[in-house]
């Protein structure tokens, strides 16, 4: 397939896409692009960023925000087409799968009152990953939408966020935590924390009443392991299905290029293919004369056609690095940098123009 | 020296570009008579954060400074920016630093168990941070091993950098006591303690970078107490005072000039706006560096950077 023959078979066919990328190439601003695009394709989209920036409020032209739950974005769409945002929050998300997942009652209040559960939610890296699948899941299943474009954190955390299924299904079964869970057979549960050597020796390090916090904080979770193993079962698996897309977005950077290159080999790895690279944010290419000499910054003064040249001919001499850095990758869609900033509904829908057409 | 960089070059060494903000907010250069001092550099992902620690760090060695850098994200690129000079670069992971750490602390071969076999992780958990502490207690060793005047520390991105630098405040007040306490308390002081250390914070000329740089400042100030010694605004464009479209009317490849001027002068005054909001914002010292049309930095065009930020940088 040509790139154009790609990007219109994942705006009017996939059901999930996901966008990754390093840090700062304009992913999440790309995201909402794609799901304008598609949404003025007729399609019903819910964009989700995983990344707790502003800027997917900021590129929709929505001044307050965003919040934990799909809200509906007033802009120009064809009939029958649509266009939600939302951003994760992994306090609230906790609190939903905590009180969804509960075994018996008053076991979500107890969980949820015990100091970790919180400073968790908050502070711990991995848990926005994990309540990210869920949110999917949740979205996916969701008659409102029948496109769901997830904007992933970079590319490290990404993976962390495509691999949170599997890691948490290794966890489950692994024997610290069975340990910790007291579910180990009869012989670990003859071992109190207190006595175990592993144990006690983190004990030293961080304190035994810190400690003795997380095994209460891991057993308050008791009985809910299943409900944990059934989702994440069935979010790895939307995570490889036909009907799912990746997109990289990428930079003309070569950091950004070495990223996106490594991120699609652990992508493969996971069995999960890449369908679109987008190179954004790119020098022009225009029509450029290059200048008659080298390239110097102007002295205030100087002749302004001399000026208006030396800019030309630093121009050229950026389009011409930046696709020497970009010969790296597999046919990337290039999409050129906007002048300023892409910041309101309006420059969105260049973007968005820029992409679906 | 790379024939494009050339008239760079040129405008350096013929004082074009005097008009200096320098590093520290006194105006003084580092010395060994502050013990090491600290410059956390900080910035989001894509602005060219790396990119500034390697200029800064050229900057101080050409003032004849003993400089270090930290990479904290495992990357080749701060290596490659500095290979064949005087800048010393040391990678530290949260996972040796963490190892490292148990065996400072008398856990012997119990360490590499510990960080290995998964428990670390569980009770990771439970002091969320623990690893970003050990990642500063070892710049903290640096600090104090007296082998260098100026130490940059390349951070993470904005969310993690703010992350690893409440981690220690968020961890004195849940550990009582014990190790990590202590090593908690000893890199806080550290951190405080204006003549030892300081931030950078890096930024691209417009709105919402620079939005999201002045609130990393605000936590970087505010939450965790640490001064800002200055900022930085990279990758613009090199031509300041732009000629009206008009001016090119009637030259040969007229059309395509204009377009181009047109294009410079939107971004001329997006960054403009941007530039005067970060320096009212930062309320500190502000440089500016150009974007090199090169296909990625070298050791040659990185010195070059680290020239423009000791005189000031692009004005």
């Amino acid at each position: 397939m040509t790139p154009v023959e790609r990007i219109d078979s994942l705006l009017d066919n996939r059901s999930v896409v996901v966008c990754c990328g390093a840090g700062g190439v304009g992913k999440t601003t790309m995201s909402a692009a794609i799901g304008l695009a598609a949404a003025q394709r007729g399609r019903k989209v819910v964009v989700i960023t995983v990344d707790p920036a502003r800027r997917l409020g900021e590129a929709l032209g929505l001044a307050d925000g965003l919040g934990a739950d799909p809200r509906p974005i007033e802009c120009d769409l064809v009939e029958g087409g649509a266009l939600w945002a939302m951003m994760l929050d992994p306090e609230v998300e906790l609190e939903r799968v905590i009180r969804s997942h509960a075994v018996r009652p008053g076991q979500a209040d107890e969980a949820l009152a015990n100091p970790f559960t919180r400073s968790i939610g908050s502070a711990l890296g991995g848990t926005q990953e994990f309540m990210a699948t869920e949110v999917v899941y949740r979205l996916v299943n969701d008659e409102r939408f029948d496109l769901v474009v997830v904007d992933t954190p970079p590319s490290d955390r990404a993976i962390e966020v495509i691999e949170a299924p599997d890691v948490l299904v290794r966890f489950l079964d692994h024997q610290v935590f069975k340990l910790l869970m007291g579910t180990g057979g009869r012989a670990f549960r003859l071992l109190s924390a207190a006595t175990q050597p592993l144990l006690r020796a983190v004990g030293r390090v961080i304190g035994t009443a810190v400690l003795d916090d997380v095994v209460g904080f891991l057993r308050s979770f008791t009985g809910m392991e299943a409900s944990f193993r059934d989702r994440a079962v069935a979010v790895r698996t939307v995570w490889r299905a036909d009907s799912t897309a990746f997109v990289l977005v990428t930079a003309p950077r070569p950091d950004a290029v070495e990223e996106t290159r490594r991120f699609a080999e652990q992508l493969s790895s996971l069995g999960v293919g890449t369908d679109l690279v987008i190179a954004n944010r790119c020098a022009p290419s225009i029509d450029l004369v290059p200048g008659d000499g080298e390239w110097a910054p102007a002295a205030a003064g100087s002749d302004p056609v001399d000026v208006a040249r030396s800019l030309a001919d630093w121009s050229a001499r950026l389009y011409e690095a930046e696709s020497k850095v970009l010969a790296d990758l597999d046919t990337p869609i290039r999409i050129e940098r906007r002048p300023g900033d892409v910041h309101d509904l309006e420059s969105l829908s260049a973007l968005a123009r820029a992409i679906g057409t | 020296m790379p024939p494009e960089l050339k008239s760079f070059d040129v405008a350096v060494s013929d004082g074009r570009w005097r008009d200096a903000p320098w590093l520290l907010p006194d105006g003084t250069l580092p010395s060994a008579e502050h013990g090491g001092r600290v410059l956390l550099v900080l910035g989001k992902g894509g602005v060219g954060r790396t990119a500034t620690c390697a200029a800064i760090a050229h900057g101080a060695a050409a003032e004849g400074l003993r400089v270090l850098i930290v990479g904290l994200d495992g990357r080749p690129t701060l290596a490659a920016l500095t290979r064949g000079t005087d800048v010393t670069v040391r990678m530290v992971s949260a996972g040796t630093a963490l190892e490292d750490y148990l065996l400072d602390q008398g856990f012997g071969g119990f360490a590499k168990r510990l960080a290995t076999s998964g428990v670390i992780e569980v009770v990771g958990a439970a002091a969320p941070g623990i690893h970003d502490l050990v990642v500063l207690g070892k710049v903290k060793q640096f600090a104090n091993e007296g082998r260098w005047d100026l130490i940059v520390v390349d951070a993470p991105a904005a969310g993690h950098a703010t992350s690893m630098l409440t981690s220690v405040d968020g961890l004195l007040d849940i550990v009582e006591g014990g190790p990590i306490r202590e090593q908690a308390v000893a890199v806080r002081s550290l951190l405080l303690d204006q003549n030892r250390s300081a931030a950078v914070l890096v930024t691209l000329a417009e709105t919402t970078p620079v939005t999201e740089s002045l609130e990393l400042a605000g936590v970087t100030t505010e939450s965790v107490g640490v001064a800002i010694a200055a900022g930085v605004v990279s990758a613009l464009q090199p031509v300041r005072h732009l000629p009206s479209p008009d001016a090119v009317h009637g030259v040969r490849g007229a059309p395509a000039l204009r377009t181009l001027l047109e294009r410079a002068a939107v971004d001329a005054e997006v960054a403009t706006a941007a530039i005067d909001r970060f320096r009212a914002g930062l309320g500190a010292p502000i440089a500016l560096l150009p974007r090199l049309p090169v296909a990625g930095l070298d050791v040659a065009s990185s010195q070059l950077l680290g020239r423009l930020l000791a005189v000031g940088g692009v004005r």
